[in-house]
């Protein structure tokens, strides 16, 4: 009685499964069909014989004895065929993903036999050297000859080295193209026989624009080069100009008093000599000429311009130095582009006291650094003016101001290694304060070439 | 000589066994298939069915023979499922 439920079972199973492989749409298309309903067709014989042979039936026995061998020869036809179709199937998803790698990778890839002949190649591959069909040797396949790459391949088919890669210019129709490549030796396992992968990557476009690049920063350089020189005239017209005023006020001078005479043409000597000097610095700049600097006394270079600023000023105002006495403040600098800084900051302080009134110039030693300090009681600042103090062409005069005033005492300042600060408060005048710092005296410095300008 | 044997259950039962060895020797194969495991006892039933009525004539008939119909009965059932399985969508 259990023997017949348990093969009533199985053969209720065994219907089940016969009536899903003949309807299934899955297995439709399946390799395995045929050999599964064998498997199944004999399964459900057994069961009926075994139905059978409870019920008394002794020769469905015989058939069920007889159809038991071919169960272990269906199952293993089954599973054959069922591998089989699941193995082709992994073979043909693999192809089709080495198809999509080789129709979208970006770089250009080649499969070559041992022959040096094209196997197979990256869509890229033909976007750069055409569509080549297979079995073409490379050297054919190539628009441009690259003997290199030929040679590199040649070696690794013969096993001299395994892998290679450089980058090569050739000319074609007297342009350069550029091509990045590598050549990996590889065993094709189809031939039994060494192969080579290539791949290959041009750089024309990325060298041309490189090329590109640095041909609109010189021309940015030369463009800019030409724009310093503008901006060196107007700093040099601007200092030509305060050196005129200076001569203009010694003739004035000459004019009023015969006694002052030959202190005068001194002063007016020592301003063209100074404009001289810079005319030497604007040389330097645009061609890389240079002064001399070394020790440098604060104090003495002060008092030496203080005689040409006083008559330069004018009478209204009153130009006050005040110098360590017996004490030099040594700097490692150049007195002439000291000496246009305090011009520059002199005429300021002057052009800020509309009125007359009296400018202080001070050197003094402070925190082991020189300090310059040029002080005016004039109008002052407000903040603002201040942020935008040393921006060239910045000025608050209007036509009669250039901006480049300040700009030339920065630069000054800031070649002697120093550094320039400025306090001020409208309607309570302004300081400058010009830091350096100060030259050790036992210190042999030598005197060394120095580029003068901005 | 006379062995309590049947000569052809003995040859089902050895072609069983070497189909069962097949299958584990090339088992990286047989896992690409889905539902393999379910393949897998499948071909154990049989080889227990057929080890089964091997036996039964040896030694507590009555058990053995129903230890062979149920595996054959089970082996049927994992078939079934198997199929049920594949037409479900699973690849």
């Amino acid at each position: 009685m259990i023997i017949g439920c348990l093969e009533v079972v199985g053969l209720i199973a065994v219907t089940v499964a016969l009536f899903v492989v003949f309807q299934s749409a899955s297995f439709r298309q399946h390799r395995a069909r045929i050999s599964l309903s064998a498997l199944l067709l004999l399964l459900a014989v057994d069961h009926l014989a075994n139905i059978l042979e409870q019920y008394g039936y002794a020769w469905a026995d015989s058939i069920a004895d007889h159809l038991s061998f071919g169960v272990p020869l269906f199952w293993g036809l089954f599973l054959l065929e069922t591998g089989r179709e699941y193995l082709s199937a992994r073979l043909s998803a693999s192809d089709a993903q080495l198809r999509f790698l080789l129709g979208n990778v970006p770089t250009s890839i080649a499969w070559l036999d041992g022959k040096g002949r094209l196997l197979a190649h990256s869509q890229t591959w033909s976007k750069l050297f055409g569509d080549v069909p297979a079995g073409t040797r490379l050297k054919n396949a190539l628009p441009v000859p690259l003997p290199q790459l030929e040679s590199a391949i040649e070696r690794c088919l013969t096993g001299e080295y395994r892998d290679a890669r450089e980058e090569t210019t050739e000319l074609e129709d007297e342009r350069s193209r550029y091509f990045r490549w590598a050549v990996q030796s590889w065993n094709d396992p189809d031939r039994d026989e060494p192969g080579v992968l290539l791949t290959v990557e041009e750089l024309t476009a990325e060298r041309d624009a490189e090329a590109r690049r640095l041909a609109d920063a010189a021309t940015l350089s030369r463009t800019q080069r030409v724009a310093d020189v503008g901006q060196l005239a107007a700093g040099a017209a601007h200092d030509f100009n305060n050196f005129l005023q200076i001569m203009q006020s010694g003739i004035s001078d000459l004019e009023v008093s015969r006694e002052l005479r030959d202190e005068t043409l001194t002063q007016m000597q020592a301003a063209l000599d100074a404009a001289a000097t810079m005319t030497r610095a604007m040389l330097q700049l645009g061609g890389g000429d240079a002064s001399v600097r070394g020790a440098l006394d604060l104090g003495a270079t002060v008092c030496e311009i203080h005689g040409p600023l006083s008559r330069a000023l004018g009478r209204r105002y009153q130009l006050v130095a005040s110098v360590p006495e017996g004490q030099p403040v040594t700097i490692w600098g150049n007195a002439t582009r000291i000496q246009q800084a305090l011009l520059n900051l002199t005429l300021n302080a002057r052009d800020a006291m509309p009125r007359g009134g009296r400018i202080e110039l001070a050197v003094s030693v402070e925190e082991d650094r020189a300090l310059l300090r040029v002080r005016d009681f004039g109008v002052g600042m407000t903040e603002t003016v201040q942020r935008q103090l040393f921006t060239p062409f910045f000025t608050t005069k209007g036509a009669l101001g250039t901006g480049l005033g300040l700009r030339v005492v920065k630069t000054a300042v800031e070649e002697h290694d120093g550094h320039v600060s400025v306090e001020s408060q409208p309607g309570a005048g302004t300081t400058f304060r010009l830091s350096f710092p100060l030259l050790d005296q036992n210190e042999n410095r030598p005197a060394r070439r120095h580029s003068v300008g901005a | 000589m006379q062995t309590p044997f049947d000569e052809r259950e003995v040859t089902v039962l050895l072609s069983g066994l070497l189909l069962a060895a097949s299958m584990l020797y090339f088992r990286s194969d047989i896992k690409r298939v889905p539902g393999w495991r379910l393949l897998l006892a499948g071909i154990g039933c049989m080889v227990i069915g057929n080890a089964a009525t091997v036996i039964e004539h040896t030694v507590a008939y009555q058990l053995f023979n129903i230890i062979e119909h149920a595996s054959y009965m089970v082996q049927s059932v994992v078939l079934a499922a198997w199929a049920l399985r594949l037409r479900s969508g699973a690849r």
